[in-house]
């Protein structure tokens, strides 16, 4: 009876310790700081197409802009169309307009379903070693690309995305990302404007090594705002809010530090 | 009432098991389409037609060609993808007529992972794919899906390009998969007595798969991982103006 109070009392309350929420014993993790000068040979180009609230990109079939404008603008590494819905067994629009631009389309959704899927396309202009991700389901989707980007030297980044509409979603976004971003991790989606503080506190006590920014949209009226989520080899510099016919657009620039 | 109640407890106790364990139920199809669709002149009404026919969950194909000079610089996937309303991806083995040319899948479904692995053996003459994708279908179970076109030339290439596949694809046990394709083997090889080592022969002892027209030997297969899956339909078709490969549509379910 002895061995096992002797064994297992200190074991309940190991367990117990482990288990309580960890206090922050400073003000957590701060990312070093970002370098005064950029370096324009480094920067990297995403558009990132969102209407910034919970309504769908593509009410119609109209996306010849999108075409023409994704045809026209060799810059990007990637273009992001968030709410971009798929529809089991009917055309993507954003299979659809990489098809049209002769590029390649892939599909993070944000959700599962039978009919409908919540989701935000992605388009690359070449074939891509690996399309990653993690799916837990109707908690988080994240993936993305990996692929080279023209930089001053080729630099293989990963391009993700993930849509942030809950806090519980915090915990299990950074044991995707095993507590630190990879150095080529990139990840840019939106999240619910009133979670932003939140994430930022979340982050701070539960991740180390990496750098967080948010976009707001010109219309503060919208529900949603832009979050790029990356390792510290990755510095967001700017973005420019644009709209191309009806379409809503981002096009946001983000050096990556190769020392 | 005693044995009322020891009824009841054991429903409740087994209730949770019962509604998380909805059993995977897919239809695959797998195609070469021969040189990229040169049967069939690289038009893509031809294969949608097909694959209509059937309305797989999955289309895996060999022998596809990505913006070659062959296919006319063009990108037969996405086309399909959009005429079908499926999502693509591309799995190049090799570049080739100022292309690609590779493996491929349609899926009913968005995935949200998908890699390509070469293998080259040291005396084969060209590198050889296995590509896939990894999703979660409604009802939450997720699945791998898989494509492999085997060397040609001798069963010890085919073994080494096995053995690279299956150490991508086993990486990751956690998830039940499939992997379909063109061996280049009969089942009573020595490839396919290696594959047989890890894989489920799902249709084992269907009909021969090539050539299209009066075909004599089985070299196309759908394969299991772990070996619990069934079948409960598997057809193989031909389709002469397609392929030089009759096609397999297969119904499949794991539990």
């Amino acid at each position: 009876m002895n061995l096992k109070i002797t064994i297992l009392l200190p074991a309940i309350i190991l367990l117990i310790a482990g288990c309580e929420k960890q206090q922050p014993s400073d003000d957590g993790y701060v990312a070093p700081d970002v370098p005064s000068e950029v370096n324009e040979n480094n920067l990297l180009s995403i558009e990132f197409y969102s209407r910034m609230d919970e309504t769908t990109l593509f009410e119609t079939n109209d996306y010849q802009s999108v075409v023409s404008h994704i045809a026209a603008n060799k810059t990007p590494l990637a273009f992001l169309f968030d709410r971009s819905d798929a529809t089991i067994g009917n055309t993507s629009p954003v299979v659809d307009i990489a098809w049209q631009s002769r590029l390649k389309s892939f599909f993070i959704q944000n959700q599962t379903g039978d009919t409908q899927i919540k989701g935000t396309g992605m388009i690359v202009r070449s074939l891509v070693p690996g399309f990653e991700g993690f799916a837990v389901t109707d908690t988080l989707f994240l993936a993305g690309c990996r692929l080279t980007a023209p930089l001053s030297q080729p630099t293989v980044v990963t391009i993700m995305t993930c849509k942030l509409t809950e806090s519980c979603q915090f915990p299990v976004l950074v044991r995707c990302l095993g507590g630190k971003p990879d150095d080529e991790i990139i990840i840019i989606g939106t999240i619910k404007a009133s979670l932003k503080e939140e994430m930022s506190s979340y982050l701070r006590y539960n991740m180390t090594d990496f750098r967080l920014s948010f976009v707001d949209p010109e219309d503060t009226g919208k529900s949603n705002s832009l979050f790029i989520l990356s390792s510290i080899k990755a510095v967001y510099r700017e973005s420019k809010e644009l709209t191309m016919n009806s379409f809503p657009l981002f096009q946001c620039n983000i050096e990556y530090i190769n020392q | 009432m005693r044995k009322r109640k020891i009824i009841l407890s054991l429903i409740l106790l087994f209730t949770p098991v019962i509604l998380d364990a909805q059993s995977i139920s897919i239809r695959v199809m797998t195609m070469n389409i021969k040189e990229g669709g040169i049967i069939a002149d690289f038009n893509t009404d031809a294969f949608c037609e097909c694959i209509r026919i059937y309305n797989p969950d999955f289309v895996v194909f060999q022998e596809m060609d990505n913006f070659t000079t062959r296919n006319g610089n063009i990108d037969m996937l996405s086309e399909m993808a959009v005429k079908l309303g499926m999502f693509p991806y591309f799995g190049r083995a090799i570049t080739f007529a100022s292309g690609d040319f590779g493996n491929a899948i349609l899926s009913k479904y968005p995935f949200h992972k998908a890699r390509t692995i070469t293998s080259r053996p040291s005396d084969a003459t060209e590198s050889r794919a296995c590509s896939w994708i990894d999703l979660t279908l409604p009802g939450n179970r997720q699945v791998r899906i898989a494509v492999t076109h085997l060397d040609v030339t001798s069963d010890q290439n085919r073994i080494s390009n096995l053995a690279t596949f299956n150490n991508g694809l086993l990486e990751d046990t956690s998830i039940p998969m499939l992997l379909m394709g063109d061996f280049n083997a009969t089942p009573g090889s020595e490839t396919m007595a290696y594959a047989f080592l890890k894989w489920q022969d799902i249709g084992s002892g269907t009909a021969f798969t090539i050539p299209v027209t009066d075909p004599t030997r089985r070299i196309d297969y759908v394969l299991g991982y772990p070996k619990n899956w069934s079948k409960t339909s598997y057809q193989v078709v031909s389709y002469p103006g397609l392929s030089d490969h009759c096609f397999i549509v297969a119904d499949v379910q794991y539990p």
